[in-house]
């Protein structure tokens, strides 16, 4: 199956679970858990939790990790579980990101929805101003 | 054809955009709103929020019953929302074939219903109208919450 980690520095990631579950509700994040990194947490201490959640996965799970953002050390320290396990991580994570994660069904390969994902987070943002100053109303009916 | 009508103050946002056209397969969000159609600033705020693949309308409320009503809507899956329960019980009322009116909020300075719902004693007789011609009407801000039937709150209300 799949499993979700969102990763983060301080409370971002566990806050943005409980953002995510106020939208879609809890049970579609079943499969989603958090770990955010304090300034004071050594290396070590950040391996030994990420170990321990990874224990807790079947080894057969396919991992995608959202994480804060790129370059970040929570980032670079999961990047090095990368081929030890079927870890797949996408930077720069938002909340479309983690909801269009909770929505998506067994089908797709984790290759695909990670790029799904990257897709999504890309296409959510945007500058409201040029939106609204270019008027435009496709799609209306 | 009409697939859900939902009463929301905030009409398309998260939870509608994201959760409920998904779980209704709608392809299209029909806000139905006297002011809104005047507001363009707000119509395309709220045009932001629809998914994409999704197509939109904004109608008066008299506007929007005839284009439920009528032939060309019935090619689309639509979830018709309202941002007040007057507007609901006109648009329940006036358009065959709703089987239940959900809930996802109406935050106003008017007596305590429950969370997320306050309604004053105008509110509270649209809604028993709702109720009385055979419509459900309940919370349910997401599809994957439990309907809260808000039938024995409403005829305390307006009791009281």
């Amino acid at each position: 199956m799949k499993r979700f980690l969102l990763a983060s520095h301080g409370p971002l990631a566990g806050a943005m679970l409980e953002s995510a579950a106020l939208i879609v509700g809890k049970s579609l994040l079943a499969s989603f858990s958090a770990i955010g990194v304090a300034m004071e947490d050594s290396t070590e201490k950040i391996h030994g939790e990420i170990e321990r959640m990874f224990a807790d996965f079947g080894e057969e799970d396919e991992i995608i990790a959202l994480t804060d953002c790129c370059g970040g050390n929570i980032t670079n320290i999961l990047t090095e579980y990368v081929g030890i396990r079927n870890l797949h991580i996408v930077t720069g994570m938002n909340l479309g990101m983690v909801l269009e994660a909770g929505f998506s069904d067994g089908e797709a390969s984790a290759e695909e929805l990670a790029g799904r994902l990257r897709l999504m987070g890309q296409e959510g943002i945007r500058y409201v101003n040029a939106e609204l100053d270019s008027g435009r109303m496709e799609d209306e009916i | 054809m009409i697939k859900a009508l939902h009463l929301d103050d905030r009409l398309i946002h998260g939870q509608v955009a994201i959760s409920w056209t998904r779980y209704l397969d709608a392809n299209v969000l029909l806000v139905i709103n006297d002011r809104i159609v005047e507001d363009k600033t707000r119509r395309m705020a709220l045009k932001m929020a629809v998914p994409p693949a999704v197509k939109y309308g904004f109608r008066t409320v008299e506007e929007g019953i005839r284009f439920l009503n009528g032939s060309e809507s019935q090619k689309y899956q639509i979830m018709a929302l309202v941002d007040n329960p007057l507007d609901a019980a006109r648009v329940c009322l006036e358009v065959p074939g709703i089987s239940r009116l959900t809930i996802g909020g109406v935050r106003k300075n008017a007596p305590y219903i429950m969370d997320n719902l306050n309604l004053d004693a105008e509110d509270v007789k649209a809604l028993l109208r709702v109720v009385n011609a055979g419509i459900a009407v309940g919370m349910l801000p997401t599809p994957s919450d439990k309907f809260v039937n808000l039938e024995s709150l409403l005829r305390k209300a307006a009791q009281s």
